[in-house]
């Protein structure tokens, strides 16, 4: 299975807040580019969550503008980066808007890669008021990333 | 999904596979070709009962056979990422993603000794997977390959074929490199660099590189498996070979000395078998790993 951040689509349409639940759901309605029948879809979920597509033109804004942040690089031909995104998925839905998830693809946003060294995928950055404050590069289990997430919350 | 994926095909990897089969299981192997084992060249094995004098490949291929016969399913790819998850397993091996209830992990002894240098940089320019970062370096990036697996040639190759411009680094001559990849036969490196790798140092020489790959045959545990309990860079596992992570096992010479054939073969029956029961006992009770 893709988790969600490797499927296109949902790129296109990061915009819109994803339950996890509905990722299948939502995979056939994008592909059949029936987005209104989508949009209807989400409105009836009650707890929503977004996960942000960052690229050069978007990333300062987000990073200002989020207090708690964690930034995974990926890109569709990294295996070990479908497992970074299963564990991010279940912080996603832990954290809810307390922590604001998002995703480098790194074929789509080469500058971001070159601005943070990011030369191994999967990376991820975690920044606390729009500062740097982790690095990982490879793969980290969930419990690290909780750690981490909780020890900042403030 | 597989009931047991075991990493690692040498004598655990097989004994472990053979026996999950044994007990009805659904079996997936993730191996390098076992003609890459170091235990294939050993011309003469004089301490496995019963049997003295057997050569290496002798024993490997009986083994494999064995497992081809107990219709073991063979993944030939390296494993780089081990994960528990909502009770379930997940594996990345070369371009795949693979998940079962129980994961063996049979990964042999890594050495434990990494070079100056490649662990501050690893996400710098020090990577241990060219399926995984080459394409990153695919624009005519000088990349230097340390070729340290039997297959780090045809790795080498890929990154050539992608475009990267490929510099190989072995302790002896490599053979069957693509035209335009320079090969240097160097024993001390280290890995040089400011905020990102610049160099590999290779006895007296210095290959300017944006990126080096350091390929070796078996990932070692605490990067295969962040938060694995480990003993002196051996993995801690108890009577039934469960590791400190749920749903994982180990077996073989990565649980530690001695570092034998019959005593892996054991172990790795042994944690199959108390794999499978927990995969029974589970089923029966309609409960996780977790």
């Amino acid at each position: 299975m893709y988790p969600a951040g490797s499927n296109s689509s949902l790129i296109l349409m990061s915009s819109v807040p994803v339950k996890r639940g509905a990722f299948l759901e939502f995979l056939v309605f994008s592909a059949m580019g029936t987005f209104s029948l989508c949009a209807a879809y989400f409105k009836e979920e009650e707890k929503m969550m977004e996960i942000i597509n960052l690229t050069e033109a978007n990333f300062d804004t987000v990073l200002t503008t989020n207090n708690l942040m964690l930034v995974d690089f990926w890109a569709d031909w990294c295996a070990p980066c479908r497992l970074m995104s299963l564990v991010l998925d279940r912080l996603a839905e832990q954290y809810g808007d307390q922590v604001t998830m998002a995703k480098v693809n790194v074929d789509q946003a080469l500058e971001l890669a070159v601005r943070f060294h990011v030369l191994a995928i999967p990376t991820v950055l975690t920044f606390k008021k729009g500062k740097l404050i982790d690095r990982q590069t490879g793969f980290m289990p969930g419990n690290f990333y909780m750690d981490l997430l909780n020890a900042n919350l403030t | 999904m597989y009931d047991i994926i075991v990493i690692g095909g040498g004598p655990a990897g097989l004994a472990a596979s053979i026996n999950g089969k044994n007990r009805n299981k659904s079996v997936l192997l993730c191996s390098n070709d076992y003609r890459d084992s170091y235990l294939y060249k050993a011309a003469r094995i004089e301490n496995y009962p019963g049997r003295p004098g057997i050569s290496g490949k002798e024993l490997l291929e009986e083994l494999v056979n064995h497992a081809k016969k107990a219709e073991v399913e063979f993944l030939q790819e390296k494993a780089f990422a081990v994960i528990s998850l909502d009770g379930q397993i997940y594996v990345s091996a070369g371009d795949k993603v693979e998940n079962a209830r129980r994961v063996i992990l049979a990964i042999g002894m890594a050495s434990p000794n990494k070079f100056p240098g490649e662990a501050p940089f690893l996400g710098r320019g020090v990577s241990y997977c060219a399926t995984c970062d080459g394409m990153l370096y695919r624009n005519g990036k000088k990349v230097t390959v340390v070729g340290k697996a039997e297959n780090s040639v045809e790795e080498a190759n890929y990154l050539n074929e992608i475009g990267c411009q490929v510099t190989f680094v072995s302790d002896k001559p490599a053979f069957g490199l693509k035209e335009g990849i320079e090969s240097v036969v160097a024993k001390r490196l280290e890995v040089m660099g400011k905020d990102a790798v610049t160099a590999l140092k290779a006895d007296d020489r210095e290959i300017p590189s944006d990126g080096i790959f350091i390929l070796r045959n078996s990932v070692a545990p605490s990067d295969l498996l962040p938060g694995l309990e480990l003993d002196g860079g051996a993995i801690t596992v108890n009577r039934r070979m469960e590791t400190s992570v749920p749903g994982v096992y180990a077996a073989g010479d990565c649980t530690g000395r001695p570092l034998q054939i019959s005593k892996s073969l054991g172990e790795g029956q042994s944690a199959a078998l108390n794999a499978a029961e927990s995969i029974d006992l589970e089923k029966k009770e309609g409960k996780s790993a977790r």
